[in-house]
This record gives C-alpha cells, structure tokens and sequence, in this order.
C-alpha cells in the first residue's frame, strides 16, 4: 500500500541504496550524492507543510521524516536496515529546510509582525523570536566543530524527533553514551543561547 | 573572561570535564571542582557555566520538543486570556460558561433563546488565524451537509456560522458525558457488553459514512457515553470542516487536533501519518483502534505518555499491534480475546486500508458473529476454524452478507439434506450438491487472492449460480427445476425474498412445460409461491396463488400433501394480512391447515405455526382466552416433544405467549415470556434476525403500554433501526410495523416533531401495499394534528375511520373503541360539545366493561366527558366522575396498561381544586389548597416526566396546574420554575391546540399579574 501514492519517479533515486551502503563505508562522495539526493525529496515535502503559514500546528518532524523515508523507500526498495542511515541525514536536512524557511519569512515579515517563538516546550521562561532558531542553528554550527558526534545528536533529536534509543542505534553508541552527549549539547546550546 | 571566546579545544575539555563531573556524587562533584578552580580557572568557569545551563535547560524542557512542536507551541499559543466572556452574545447565542478551551479556539456552553424557550448547547469558537477565507467557504457550505446528518448516536452539529465579528463559531448538541472506556471501566463492564456499546459506535460511524461523511478524528475523547448510556460521537466530520481548500495535502486537516496540538499519532492510521488520501478505511482503523482499547485497557500502539512521537509514529506505520490478548491488563480477560478478538482487532486495523473491513458495518458484523459464536471474517483465513465452529451451531446459516466460502457450503449441504432431496434420489442430490460446488471453485478461479474469494458474499455467490442454472442447464430441465427450488429456498433462508420469488416462478415455468400445467408439481411450487409473495407482501396475489394450488392438490385428491395443508396455512397468513379476520375467513383456513397437518402430519412443526396464526385470530376476535388456549396447546406440543422445533419457532411460542398473556393483563407472565422469547430467538438466529427484532419490538410495546417509554424509546428505536437495515427501509412487514410502533411510542412520549414524519413513511408504505394496518398512523397523526390544533386535518384523518377500521379489526373490536374515543375528541376540539358527549357516551354504552376490568379506551372516554364538564363549568359533576374514574383504574386488573390515563385523572382532580381556590379568590391566592389537591398534581407531573419527553404537551400541562397550586400555596418561585420548564416544552411546537396555548397564557398571568 505503501507504494501505490507514489506517482512517476525519479529514476536515478534507484541507486540510493548503494549510495547509502557507500556512505556507510566512507564514501565521502557517496555521502554526498546521497544527501543531495535526499534533500530534494525531504525539501518539497517539508516546504509543502511549511508553505502554510501562519498556522504551524500541523506538523510533525518524524512524520515528515518518516513520508520522506516511506516514499524514497516505495520508490526504491531500500531495505529497512539503511533507515537508520537515512534518518541521520534526514535529521540534517530537516535542519536546513526549517531554518532556511524561517529565515525566508521573517525576511518577509520584516518591519514588525514576528512571531513568537519558543524553544521549549512547556514553562516557556524564555520565549525566543525566530530569530533565536537561526541564533540555535549557529550555536549547533559552532558545536559541530567543537563535538560533532554532540551536534549530529541534537540534529536526529530535535529536527527529526528521534528518541535517544534511535540516535543511539543510528550511530552504533549505546543509549548511556547518547544520553550524556545529549546533555553536555544540550547544555552548550541553551548556554549559547542565553547570552 | 566571558566562557564563548574559549577556543574549540579548550571547550573541548569543558565539555569532557562536565561528562565526567556529572556522573559523581555531590561531595565529590564540589572536590574535583574546587581543585579545577585552582588549576584551571579558565576551564572552571567554562565547566561552572555549563552545569547552571544544564540544570536550567533541564528545568525549561529545553529541546525537549521536536523542533516543529517547539515552533508550533509558540504559534499556536492562545492569544492571552479568553477572547470571549460570559454573557457574551454571538450571532443567537448567549455564552454561558467555557467548558474548555484548545488550539482550535474555545468551547463554550451557551444557550440560545428562541420564541421563548431555551436550549443548552456547545459553541466552539474558533480561533482567529484558523479562520481563511477558504475555510469561511467551506464552513457554511459543508456546515449545512453535516447539520443534516442526524442520528441518536452523533452529537448533533446545529449550526455553523459567523458573528457581526466575524467570528466563525460551531454549534454542536451539548453531550455531558463521560468517555467510553472510562465509561465501561467504571462499570466493570464485561467483554460482551463493551462489544456491544462498541457496536453502537460502528452503526453510527456507518450512518455517517452512508451519507459520505467521515469523522477523521475518531478517539475515546470523542466518543462519550451519556448518563443513561446513550453513546455519542463528537465532532463528526469537523476535522474536514476545518480544513483549508488551499492547502496542498488533505491530510494535514487530519493532524489537526482540535484542541490543537497536532493530534498524537496513537489512534492514528498510516494513511494520516503519511499524507495519503483519508477514506472511511481510516475511521475503521479508528474503530479498530478504539476496540481495542476497550478490550485490552490500551491503545494499540502504545501510550502516548511513555513512547516519544517518534517511535509512535513509527509504530503506526510499520508494527503490527501486539493482539489484544497479550496487551490486556487484566491477565483474565486474556482467553477471552484469544482468537476472534484478536484477529478481528488485527484485521480492523491492517496497515494498508484495502486490507481492513470494508466498512464499518463488516466490522460489527463480525464482532455479532463472535458474539453470536458464529466463525468471524477475521479468521477466514484459519483452516478448520470454521468448520468446528459450525458444527457446533448445528444450523443452517442466516446472515446474509460476507459469509465465508465453508461455512456456506456446510449451510447448502445442509439445507440440502433439509430438502429431503438427498435422501430420496442420491443421484441428482450428487449432481447437485456437485453443482453448487462448482461455484465456489469457480469463484475461487474468478478471485485468485483468497482474501477476496472468501469475502464473495453468499449473495453474490447465489446471484452467480442462479445465472448458471438459468442459462446452463437448459438440456437437463429437470436438474434445472430441481436447482432453482433448492436456490429459492436459499434466498428465502438468507431472508432475500425477492430473489427467491423469481426463482419460484421460474421453476414454475419448468414445472408447467415438463409435467404439465395441472401437474402436482404445480401445486406445490405454487404453495411455496404463495408463501414467497406474502414474504414481500404481496398479500392479494398470494391469496390467488394459495387458492390455485389448493384447487390442483384438490383436482388430485392429494389431501395429504404437507404442501397442501401449508396453502391453507398461506392462505389463513394473506386473508389475516388483508384484514379478512371480520368474515372468519382466516381463521376457518388455519382451522382447515391444522385438521390437515395433525392427520397427516402431526410432529411437523407446520402445526405450531397454525396454532399462532389461530391464536393471532382469536386475539384480534377479542377472544384473549381462546387465543391463549391455542399458544398453550402450542407450547404443549413442544413441552411434550411431539413435535420438534428449532430455537426460532421456540421463540415464537413464547412470544405468542407473551402476547395473548399481555391482552389477559397478566403482566408478569407476559414480560417472562417476551423476554425468553427473545433469548431463543437471538441464540438461534442471532442479535439481527427478523425474529429476534420483532421479538423486541413485542416487548418494546408491551413496556410503551406499561408506561416504562424510555426503554421502550430504546427497544423499539433500535429494532427500528436494524429492521430497516436488514430487510430495507419500505418493507411493508417487519420493517413498517417497527416504524409503525416507534412512531406510536414516539407520539405518547410527546415527541411529535419525530414522530410525524415515521407516521407519514408508513402510511406512505401501507397504502401502497394496501395493508390494512395503515388505520393505526392515521389514528396516531390524528391525535398529533388534534394536539397541534390542526382540527380540519385531524377530521380529514379519521374521516371513514370508524368504518375502516371496522372492516379491518371488526365491530366491537378495541382499536374500534380506539376510533370512536378519537373522534369524541376531535368533536369537543371543534367545540361541538354535544355531538363529543353521545360519542364518548358511547364507549360506555357498547363497549361494556366489568368494573375490575376497566381498559384505556372507557378510561380516555371517561376523561373525555370529564373535559366536557370542566369546560362547561360543571366542577361538581366533573370531579364526582373523575374521582369515580380514579377508582375504577385503580381497582382494574388493567391498570398497568393505562398510565397515560391515570396521570390525567390526577391532573384533572388536581385542576379541578385549583379552580376552586382560584374561584374564591380572583385577585390573588385565597389560602393553602387540600393537601391532596397538590398530592394528585405532583403524582400527575411525576408520571408524565418519567414517560415521556421534555417538549410533551402534556407534561407541560401538568406542570402548568401545578405551578397554579404552587402559587396558591405561596410557593412563588417553584411555581415560577415549573411554568418556565412548561414554556421551554411548549415552544418545541410550531403549532399547537388553543387550550395549551391559553392554559400557558392563564398561568403566566396569575403568576406574573
């Protein structure tokens, strides 16, 4: 059933898995066609939920991770056990189509009108304009380059919703080990943030 | 120095320094950080820092949420405090309290005021940046669709509109309920009963779905379970009302909690998750889910409260549930749901929607089969599974739709064998059973995917030999003669007449060529014809086709044919259907059948069904007691084991038992014998056979007559419901005379909106049938008329109905008395009071009762001259008649079956002290009333508030002369109230008769002058 919403197809996404099983072995340019591939997938969807503004209450990051798996994985047969890999790209990705479309609208709106936002879920002490998710978005590039395995974590946890068990499963650490880097990133972050 | 200019490799040692840091205990956390001070300032402030931001960021939920969630909190945030207050107007409705509040906007309980009555309901205000333009469109356009959609089940959508504002509000039944497994938990209901609330959900589900409405939204939230275990479903079809035309993706409307947070995937189906095309398949998910849920205390794909979404999410698209069975959190519940439930669970919630039931009504039809221990659909799959299960029912199969491939075939084998034709000639039954046979091979090679093979229904499968037998088998007319009887009796056994009648006449035909038009061969199918046309009601045709074939086996001297005597029987059944009991016709048939069916015949169970018809005869000859004799002799017959019946038939004993017992006002027997009726009837036929409703319907009217209306609003609603389901809206039996009954109860509940446009569908269906029964309509929707006011509609009515109904139930009869009380009624409404005092004097003179026998029609005539008598200032007279009427029902053995009659006789004993007061003392209350003036009054009130509905004229009625004592007693504000509840009833009604209005306007006066 899976499969039968997926109208045509691009024919070159037929090579995905090996991309992925490439990527997995290091391949730096397969890691690189396959994100390139990927992303305009992940992007038209994740654009079409976005594109409905104002109201943002209907999405889900891992729903939309998860159509994009589901429909790369109807087109191409990938097996199930490169979801994993694709969900660590996923992750990035989502990171790059939510900032870059917020950073799109406030563009629009500029000159008053910014919606409020908040990076916490409840006991919103600390309400953050969007402004603050691009402020997130560097404060995760400067993580990267101080831990990237931190960073790469707060992609799949916050842009992809992953749970701690499915980072930890993606990246082959165990979930003590994803659970303190969570925490030391987490920290960074909010410290970064808060200044 | 400020912790962010540290360089990528000191932060690096910050952030190794706080992972260890974190995993020490609290001393030694505050030792190594001491040292680190001293050793490495420019890293301690960096570590100190990090530990503050840790703990705050743990405290804020900091990331907590996913990233959209964390965008979306924000947005969505309700604007500040309320937008709208108490008091509030919008559009007609006053705003009375917020009953909660969402993302979606806030529900509020309001009221509206309307000609001056009241009415509660839920307005769902909603939120400002919801509203675009598309969404204005659709609100009213698609608003008006679901008004329309109406069922007892569905809370009822209002009104969608927008105020001066602009602001788009929802208008919904207000439900004060309770959700459904909560609902059941605090019951303890047992699996059966929560299977059965569950099946009331899937009938409602169905009725929107046949009128192309889908919830979307289905969770225990949304359905809810009233005080008097009425199950409601909220928010039918607002998911899609909601919805933005502009938006690309259908399913966004579907994660649109309505509440607004973006709904939890947990009752979610894929196709929601996944953006793909939201049919009613996902509603039978939702059902699927929701079973559930009820079953094993938990949702099928894990709590919310302890999954993250995203392995939620993950669940709803790739994990099979765990079976109920090993998910239950009961440990005792688990063999009950191993097996049926299981798989009947699994099926409704297969991943790809093609895969689940294919409607929500399959989905209860299976959950009554496991009820109804029959094989399920869900295990069609499980070879030998419905072979042992139907050797256990020992029965031939009665439902109709979606039968599997081998319990149908053990169902032909066994109607086979029934035929007697594979005891007599083995060869052809060979070649027959061989046919049949075929057509489920052939069927298997038309559906190669098996799934689809085995959900051919049994229909489907007749259809398609019946087409065989009659293209194919033209070279073997006798074989093809043969089938088509074998395959009319199928149809009639799957209830499916009209199939079974083009058979008979085909094998007619057959019969005519091969053994010649007199033959005996005709005289039998035409027997059986006969009984097929009466099936669809086709009384007069059956009557002809009865009496050639009694004239052929006559020709013959065949006298001791069973279809012979079965004419006779047919004969009785169509001449009773025609209102033909008056000549002694009918009866003198079933005397004729039974004679036959005892000499010839006498264990054949044909005999019991000539006692009913002989026993129905007498009853509607006003002869309880004889009719009573014949249901006992019946009764007899099968104690004695003379003659053996099947679980049906049982049940028809018992329920002709009930009945004639119920005309003998013995009432404890009759209910004893209605309700065992019941039990055999659904055991052996299960909860929809034609049987088991009527039955139901039986003991819907007698608790209607007994005045226990809200059950009975339940019963007969229900048999209503799945009569018209099972046999089609217009059939003329079954289905028409449950119409009939519920529009009757609907009318003495007060409900007359309802019940109007029931009482104008089966008159519709009767005329056309030309069935006799179409006088008991008329005489309801003359009584609506009289009590609306519409007097010449009323006359237009009952014009000819004494006749009528003379020519129907006969002179003397009690619906004639019926008649007669009606039109004294209409006469005094008109204001011709002499012409209405010979006509309810009348009832006294010719329908002469002892004193301990006293019934409805001379009570009502009674009440009637009692009217009569107030209106013309005869108090004294009046009183005199009443207080005698009052002890004559209380005395009479029928006193159960006339409570509408006795709450009026306290009503006007009551109204008659109260003008008396009111006569004393013109200006203002003239002192306290008789204790027992106010005793009759409030006995009066309470009888009529437990029978009928709140808009009841006459509960409105005794309300008002209770207020007017109240008010003589100084007991201001209660009379206040009870004139203001009188009110709100009265104005349900469009129209209504002069006396309501002006005692209204009487009472309103005194209280308010």
């Amino acid at each position: 059933m899976l499969s039968r919403d997926i109208q045509g197809g691009d024919p070159k996404v037929g090579d995905i898995t090996e991309l992925l099983s490439a990527s997995r072995d290091g391949d730096v340019a397969a890691r690189d066609e396959l994100f390139r591939r990927v992303h305009s997938e992940l992007v038209s969807i994740a654009r079409a939920r976005l594109a409905q503004a104002p109201a943002l209450t209907e999405l889900d990051a891992c729903g939309l991770v998860n159509e994009a798996y589901v429909r790369l994985a109807g087109r191409t047969g990938l097996p199930g056990a490169d979801r994993r890999a694709f969900y660590a790209y996923a992750a990035r990705l989502m990171r790059s189509v939510i900032v870059d479309r917020l950073r799109e609208r406030r563009a629009l709106k500029r000159g008053g009108d910014l919606i409020r936002v908040t990076v916490s879920t409840e006991n919103a002490q600390d309400p953050v304009d969007q402004e603050q998710f691009e402020r997130l978005d560097a404060a995760l590039t400067e993580l990267s380059r101080i831990d990237e395995r931190g960073a790469r974590i707060v992609e799949m946890r916050f842009f992809a919703g992953l749970s701690i068990e499915d980072v930890a499963a993606t990246l082959e650490l165990s979930p003590a080990t994803v659970k303190r880097d969570w925490m030391k990133s987490r920290a960074f972050l909010f410290r970064a943030l808060r200044r | 120095m400020e912790a962010g200019s540290l360089d990528v490799a000191a932060w690096r040692s910050a952030l190794d320094t706080l992972e260890r840091l974190v995993s020490l205990e609290a001393a030694e956390r505050s030792r190594r950080l001491a040292d680190l001070e001293r050793s490495e300032p420019e890293t301690y402030r960096a570590v100190r820092t990090l530990l503050e931001a840790d703990a705050q960021a743990a405290a804020a939920g900091f990331l907590e949420a996913d990233a959209l969630a964390a965008l979306r909190d924000s947005a969505g945030a309700p604007a500040g405090p309320s937008s709208a207050r108490a008091g509030e107007r919008l559009g007609p409705y006053e705003l009375l309290r917020p009953l909660g509040a969402g993302g979606m906007g806030e529900v509020w309980l309001a009221r509206r005021d309307h000609g001056g009555y009241t009415r509660e309901v839920a307005l769902k205000l909603l939120r400002p940046d919801l509203a675009s333009s598309s969404v204005r469109a659709r609100f009213t356009r698609e608003g008006r669709l679901l008004a329309q959609m109406s069922h007892p089940n569905i809370a009822q959508l209002l009104d969608a509109g927008s105020d001066e504002l602009g602001r788009l509000y929802l208008v919904l039944e207000y439900v004060d309920g309770v959700r459904i497994d909560a609902w059941c938990d605090r019951r303890a209901f047992g699996v059966s009963e929560r299977l059965r609330l569950l099946l009331d959900v899937c009938r409602a589900v169905a009725h929107a779905h046949g009128r192309l409405i889908v919830h979307r939204d289905l969770k225990p939230e949304n359905v809810l379970v009233t005080r008097d275990g009425t199950v409601k479903l909220l928010d039918f079809g607002i998911a899609k009302l909601l919805e933005d035309e502009h938006r690309t993706d259908d399913a966004l409307t579907a994660l649109t909690r309505l509440d607004g947070r973006v709904m939890t995937p947990q009752y979610a189906a894929p196709e929601q998750v996944l953006s793909a095309p939201i049919t009613t398949a996902t509603d039978v998910h939702a059902l699927g889910a929701l079973l559930y849920l009820l079953l094993s205390g938990r949702p099928p794909f894990g709590d919310s409260a302890t999954l993250s979404r995203a392995d939620l999410t993950r669940a709803v698209l790739e994990q099979d549930p765990v079976p109920p069975s090993q998910a239950a959190t009961r440990p005792d519940l688990r063999r009950t749901l191993r097996g049926d439930l299981d798989a009947i669970c699994g099926k409704a919630l297969r991943k790809d929607p093609v895969e689940r039931y294919v409607s929500a009504l399959a989905l209860a039809e299976d959950i009554e089969r496991h009820l109804r221990h029959e094989p399920v659909v869900a295990r069609a799959g499980l070879r030998g599974y419905r072979a042992s299960r139907f050797l256990r029912r020992h029965r031939a199969i009665l439902a109709g739709t979606a039968v599997g491939v081998a319990a149908l075939l053990a169902g032909l084998v066994v109607s086979l064998w029934q035929a007697g034709v594979a005891r007599e000639q083995a060869a052809r039954a060979t070649a027959i059973q061989n046919f049949l046979i075929g057509i489920f091979e052939r069927n298997s090679v038309a559906h190669p995917d098996g799934a689809r093979a085995r959900e051919t229904t049994a229909e489907d499968l007749l259809a398609q030999s019946t087409r065989e037998i009659r293209s194919g088998l033209a070279e073997t007319p006798e074989l093809r003669g043969e089938l088509l009887g074998v395959m009319s009796r199928l149809y009639a056994s799957l209830d499916l007449q009209k199939q079974a009648l083009s058979l008979l006449q085909d094998k007619l035909e057959t019969d005519r060529r091969l053994h010649g038009e007199d033959s005996l061969e005709v005289a039998r199918t035409l027997s059986r014809l006969a009984y097929s046309q009466i099936q669809i009601g086709d009384w007069t045709t059956a009557e002809t086709t009865a009496l050639r074939s009694i004239a052929l086996f006559e020709r013959h001297g065949a006298d001791s044919e069973l279809d012979y005597a079965l004419a006779y029987g047919h004969l009785g059944q169509a001449a009773m259907r025609l209102g033909k009991l008056q000549d002694g016709s009918s009866r003198n048939h079933y005397r004729r059948a039974l004679t036959l069916i005892e000499t010839h015949h006498p264990a054949d169970p044909a005999r019991i069904e000539m006692l009913h018809g002989l026993s129905r005869a007498a009853t509607h000859d006003s002869q309880h007691e004889r009719s009573l004799a014949y249901a006992r002799q019946a009764f007899a017959l099968v104690e004695r084991g003379e003659v053996k019946v099947d679980g049906m038939t049982r049940g028809g004993i018992h329920q002709r038992l009930g009945n004639a017992l119920h005309w003998l006002s013995r009432y404890d027997e009759a209910e004893k014998h209605m309700r065992a009726a019941i039990v055999d009837y659904q055991r052996a036929g299960g909860r929809e056979h034609p049987f088991t409703l009527d039955g139901k319907r039986e003991l819907g009217v007698f608790l209607l007559w007994t005045g226990r209306r809200q059950e009975a609003r339940r019963l007969l609603g229900e048999v209503l419901a799945a009569q018209a389901r099972v046999k089609g809206g217009d059939d003329p039996e079954l289905t028409t005379h449950a119409r009939s009954d519920y529009a009757n109860l609907l009318l003495l509940r007060g409900e007359f909106a309802a019940a109007e446009p029931e009482l104008l569908r089966a008159m519709a269906v009767w005329q056309r049938t030309g069935g006799s029964q179409v006088t008991r309509p008329r005489m309801d929707l003359s009584r609506i008329r009289l009590d609306q006011g519409r007097l010449d509609e009323a006359a237009r009515l009952t014009e000819g109905i004494e006749f009528d109904i003379v020519a129907v139930f006969g002179r003397g009869s009690w619906s004639h008395a019926a008649a007669v009380v009606r039109l004294g009624q209409i006469a005094a409404a008109r204001g011709d009071a002499d012409e209405a005092r010979r006509t309810f004097e009348r009832v006294w003179n010719e329908w002469p009762e002892p004193d301990d026998a006293l019934t409805a029609n001379r009570a009502a005539a009674a009440l009637g001259l009692v009217r009569l008598e107030i209106a013309a200032q005869a108090r004294d007279a009046a009183r005199r008649r009443a207080a005698a009427l009052l002890a004559a029902i209380e005395r009479s053995s029928a006193r159960p079956d006339m409570p509408d009659q006795e709450a009026e006789v306290h009503l006007r004993l009551g109204q008659l002290a109260v003008l008396d007061a009111e006569a004393r003392g013109p200006s203002g209350p003239s002192g306290p009333l008789a204790p027992d003036a106010l005793r009759h009054l409030e006995h009066a009130a309470r009888m009529r508030a437990a029978m009928d509905a709140p808009e009841s004229v006459w509960l409105a009625e005794a309300r008002l002369w209770l207020a007017r004592a109240r008010w003589q007693n100084g007991e201001r504000d209660a009379a206040r109230a009870l004139l203001g509840q009188a009110r709100d009833g009265l104005a349900h009604h469009p129209s209504l008769a002069a006396r309501y209005l002006e005692l209204l306007r009487e009472t309103a006066r005194r209280l308010n002058g």
